[in-house]
């Protein structure tokens, strides 16, 4: 009983081995596909921070600052990788 | 005697033309304190209490958004708001409220409130860099096009309004408008790594292998760690045919990240080119 149980396991556990290898590389094989497809873009930037009560101080407060700069940074744009 | 008249004659018009920014500038704040009413008269008090209630719901609103009670931050800003306050607290505190309803996840009802304040006040860019960023919250690619067209007009040089609607192009299909933000992006800010891997991948849906692979390698050379690129290079490399430089890309985003899951996918993708 116990010998059968071996030679039943031991090529089962191979077949299931080798399934289990296909369908890994049947899933990689679809990433790849789905990868050259589409890839994802950048995350959509951050709200810019609330404005207190002084109101906008003649666009000089910090979020109408970051919404009208020319550079990334002063923008306060997404940095990757993230810090 | 022609000389001196026109000296005066610019500088009047200099001195009209400072006196017009400074009032622009004023008609932009108020004080921060409230004026301390000089009359008894009861109509003249009401309007003095209810500006001081607008000023003081405004604080607090302020004060519960700093320890992320969006909440109470709403409540406090709805209050203002219905007490009728006069330009620019009225665009302010529409704005405010906008980022109280973001937080809680009202992404419409966060459009609806930053379009308030514009409708105040049309040239309020924070509003309109704020409506872009909600709308693409709440999945609204055809509303978000159409704040980040209207945001690029008033401010085409702005970094935030080029790479807002960069991405929203990127994300509706429209590739040659993602192209043509990003490159304009890159020309005022050439190191931002970010913008490099969104002109790429604007590149590649154009079929434009080469410059894709050229700005996947400036992303890389400005953030070596930077693993979605790795993963895009991979990809737009196998596009062009180049396997083995593919597997180098993959390897290498495997190698630079610390994420699981990433590194899980970057390993499979090698794995999985052919030789």
């Amino acid at each position: 009983m116990m010998r059968l149980s071996v030679r039943v396991a031991f090529p089962l556990a191979l077949a299931l081995l080798g399934l289990g290898g296909v369908g890994f590389a049947r899933a990689a094989a679809l990433q790849l596909d789905g990868l050259a497809a589409g890839l994802p873009s950048s995350v959509a930037p951050a709200l810019l921070g609330p404005i207190n009560e002084l109101g906008r101080n003649g666009w000089n407060c910090l979020p109408e600052r970051a919404a009208v700069a020319k550079t990334a940074s002063a923008a306060e744009l997404p940095v990757e990788p993230e810090p | 005697m022609r000389w001196p008249c026109g000296f005066v004659l610019i500088f009047l018009g200099l001195a009209g033309f400072v006196g017009l920014l400074t009032a622009r500038a004023g008609a932009q704040s108020y004080p921060s304190v409230a004026p301390v009413p000089r009359s008894t008269d009861r109509a003249v008090l009401r309007t003095f209490a209810r500006h001081r209630e607008i000023v003081e719901r405004m604080r607090l609103g302020l004060a519960a958004l700093a320890t992320r009670d969006s909440t109470g931050a709403a409540a406090q800003f709805a209050r203002a708001i219905a007490l009728r306050p006069r330009e620019p607290e009225a665009s302010t505190a529409y704005y405010d409220l906008g980022l109280a309803d973001a937080g809680l996840e009202r992404f419409d009802r966060a459009a609806g409130d930053f379009e308030s304040a514009i409708a105040r006040d049309a040239n309020f860019i924070a509003a309109r860099v704020n409506l872009v960023s909600v709308l693409l919250a709440a999945g609204d690619l055809a509303r978000a096009r159409g704040a980040a067209d209207a945001l690029v007009a008033i401010t085409p040089d702005s970094a935030r309004a080029l790479y807002a609607r960069g991405i929203v192009a990127l994300r509706a299909g429209d590739a040659a408008t993602a192209r043509a933000d990003f490159r304009r992006l890159l020309g005022n800010d050439p190191t931002y790594a970010v913008a490099h891997y969104d002109l790429a991948l604007a590149e590649e849906k154009l079929g434009s292998f080469t410059d894709a692979e050229r700005e996947l390698r400036a992303a890389l050379a400005l953030a070596p760690h930077y693993t979605r690129a790795s993963i895009a290079l991979g990809a737009v490399l196998l596009r062009e045919g180049k396997r083995d430089e593919a597997r180098v890309a993959f390897d290498s985003a495997a190698n630079g990240t610390s994420d699981v899951a990433l590194r899980n996918l970057a390993l499979a993708l090698r794995d999985a080119v052919v030789r």
